[in-house]
């Protein structure tokens, strides 16, 4: 570290590293919860949707998080990660899907076993320990959807309607009913009826890059207006944590340093709780770049299982070429329709866990470079001519975790301010590979099903980080207890899909903000404080 | 840029002419290079790959990427797609597949996310301003009419 001046803030209760789904989230409620919170954030502030996003592929790529600031190694393929650069962090890219879990996924060690080569743990809490949060969350974000066959009797009904259905996901519906397969509409935070600072959807197709109507659920827009009404929030975009410093015996967290990419200036935020709100490559390279004396293998990884266990989803994505015009751009880009008929473990497959399909659609640009990643020439052009004829299945499943897919910290790369960069390694397990053969194979024969007359296999890959700060009960073998609070620094939490200690075979934003708000209520709890926010959140307004 | 032509060659081998406009007409080559002269990094990555390509040609014909005839063309950038190193790319060069999966994708965006790209594809482009889609949902409702009916038990 360069010997800089480095400015003092003001101290606050809590500091916020990260201000994506989970940060944003927390940041809200104990601003709400009466606390004072500082709010750090690597990327800017986007607080006009509609007139700082534009509908065009190309222009808001910078929402991604860039993939140059670490390396990557392993035979596992490298798509894209899954996650953003600004307040509101991977919900500025994700597509709006918010499902629960299920039952059986917080415990696959219990139902499934050990796989050889692989880290499964339970997870330290249940579904019917995260039930009441989930049905906090699902209100307070507003998640349109329906009770499906899959849904647990007990569950209560989704607090926005479903969403219609246009063309397209008519056709795909028609593949899953040919086959016997149930199709029902997916759950997503996407507004069907107006909510605060929020326009119903207007079925455009651009997602994944912005919401402009502030439909589709993110902290920009659903929770940053409200925490700054408090008087209580600091936010500071465009901000890099680069360290969290500790007492001189380590035992308590006191303070996080971060740089200002506005000025250049290195500041000090004094703070008697952090969260490490980062995604999942991200959290552990802070906590490794925090090592001290008193945690010499980085802080909280006493364990040595900082960094490791890192999964993500596989991905089969799968696309079929129709005779008729689909008008793919019409509604949002996924799960209008999804089936989770093969979400869990199955005797006659020759894999544990399962995947789940999710109807998908594209633009042209999306189409052109991910969709159509294995061509180019002629062939690739006659492609593109009828893209109105392709739509496809999103099909991803439940990756393994292994204790040797792991991020690590280089000595001899460092970032902007002289932080050592992050590398991913990352390797299928076996199952993963037998997982996607038989994801592909299904997903083909649905569409051929619906009416492809021709299937295009996107080149397997990855979607959705997760891992890297497992959760668990025993300090030896995980990261943070079942609220997030790091095992080895009482005052230092994690959140966010580095928690999760195995994937599910569904998309994890719900799940990233159910812990949350299990986190943001521990918290709260510390300080004396009780969460505010537990009826009817929808009717709330700006104050 | 000593690989202008590279870069010229290798977009309109991307996105060729047929009886639609293709690269070549779009100027696509030219976006391109405005794109990477905001962006150095990405201008080094593309600089450092093509001149590997034409290295690689000379390797394959003793001839540029720009004046290779069009087997020879797709023989190498089909190395390029399955990240397979071409003859002459060396361990300084960029990964094959990082070079190809940068610049593919630049030109590739740049050509569809333009009017003439949208008038190859059909897409009508932007539509929160025009009002969106609601009014070609074919069903408003999904949940009536049996529509979500499950044929069987899995």
């Amino acid at each position: 570290m360069p010997d800089r001046v480095v400015t003092e803030e003001a101290p606050v209760q809590v500091c916020i590293v990260g201000a994506g789904a989970a940060g944003g989230l927390l940041g809200r409620l104990l601003a709400e919860a009466g606390l004072t919170v500082a709010l750090i954030e690597a990327g800017p502030w986007y607080a006009n949707p509609r007139a700082d996003f534009v509908e065009d592929e190309l222009a808001m790529q910078k929402l991604w998080w860039p993939e140059s600031q670490y390396t990557v190694s392993g035979d596992a393929p490298r798509g894209r990660v899954s996650s953003g650069l600004g307040v509101g962090g991977g919900t500025l890219v994700w597509t709006g899907a918010a499902f629960r879990f299920f039952e059986q996924d917080f415990r696959v060690l219990t139902l499934d076993g050990q796989l050889p080569g692989a880290s499964i743990a339970d997870w330290p809490l249940s579904y019917a320990d995260l039930a009441p949060y989930y049905a906090a969350v699902e209100a307070h974000i507003g998640v349109a959807g329906a009770i499906g066959p899959w849904d647990p009797l007990d569950r209560p009904p989704y607090p926005l309607p479903p969403h219609g259905l246009h063309r397209h996901a008519v056709v795909l519906r028609a593949g899953f009913m040919r086959l016997g397969l149930r199709a029902h509409p997916g759950p997503v935070a996407i507004a069907s009826r107006p909510l605060p600072n929020r326009e119903p959807c207007c079925y455009c197709g651009f997602c994944i890059q912005g919401c402009r109507t502030g439909a589709m659920y993110s902290p920009a827009t659903a929770e940053l207006p409200w925490a700054l009404a408090t008087g209580r929030v600091q936010l500071r975009p465009e901000a890099v944590v680069l360290r969290v410093l500790t007492s001189d015996d380590g035992t308590v967290a006191t303070a996080v340093e971060y740089g200002c990419r506005r000025d250049g200036s290195l500041r000090r935020q004094p703070a008697e709780v952090i969260v490490v709100a980062n995604n999942p490559i991200e959290t552990p390279r802070l906590l490794f770049n925090s090592r001290s004396a008193a945690h010499p293998n980085g802080l909280a990884n006493s364990s040595d299982q900082l960094g490791r266990h890192f999964m993500c989803h596989p991905g089969a994505y799968t696309w079929g070429v129709f005779d008729e015009d689909l008008r793919p751009y019409e509604g949002f880009v996924l799960n209008h329709l999804c089936c989770l008929d093969f979400a869990q473990t199955r005797p006659e497959h020759p894999f544990i866990r399962g995947f789940v399909m999710e109807t998908l659609t594209s633009l042209p640009v999306g189409l052109a470079t991910a969709a159509l990643a294995a061509y180019w020439g002629a062939e690739h052009k006659a492609l593109m001519r009828r893209y109105r004829q392709i739509a496809g299945l999103f099909t991803i499943g439940e990756g393994i975790p292994m204790p040797t897919n792991r991020v690590t910290c280089q000595s001899d790369a460092r970032d902007e301010w002289g932080m050592p960069r992050a590398h991913l390694h990352y390797d299928w397990h076996q199952n993963d590979v037998r997982l996607l053969d038989r994801a592909f194979e299904q997903s083909a024969a649905v569409l051929r099903a619906a009416g492809a007359q021709r299937i295009i296999c996107q080149p397997p890959t990855q979607v959705h980080m997760m891992g890297t700060a497992r959760m668990g009960s025993d300090p030896r073998t995980s990261v943070t207890n079942a609220v997030g609070q790091t095992h080895d620094v009482p005052n230092l939490y994690v959140a966010g899909g580095a928690l999760f200690p195995t994937g599910s075979s569904v998309n994890p934003t719900l799940t990233i903000l159910a812990l949350a708000w299990r986190t943001a209520e521990h918290i709260a709890c510390r300080f004396g404080r009780t969460l505010p926010m537990r009826a009817a959140p929808l009717q709330r307004t700006a104050s | 840029m000593a690989t202008r032509d590279a870069l010229d060659a290798f977009v309109e081998e991307l996105i060729p002419s047929d009886d639609t406009p293709g690269a070549a007409e779009a100027q696509t080559a030219a976006a391109v290079r405005r794109v990477l002269a905001r962006q150095p990094a990405l201008a080094q990555l593309a600089e450092q790959g093509l001149r590997a390509l034409d290295r690689a040609s000379a390797r394959l014909a003793g001839q540029s990427f720009a004046t290779l005839g069009p087997a020879q063309r797709q023989q190498l950038l089909a190395l390029l797609a399955r990240g397979s190193p071409p003859p002459g790319w060396s361990s300084a060069d960029p990964p094959p597949e990082v070079f190809w999966t940068m610049l593919r994708g630049l030109a590739l965006a740049l050509f569809y996310g333009s009017p003439l790209g949208h008038q190859i594809t059909g897409f009508p482009g932007p539509a929160v301003d025009r009002g969106g889609y609601r009014h070609t949902l074919v069903e408003p409702d999904p949940l009536r009419d049996g529509n979500l009916s499950c044929p069987t038990e899995s």
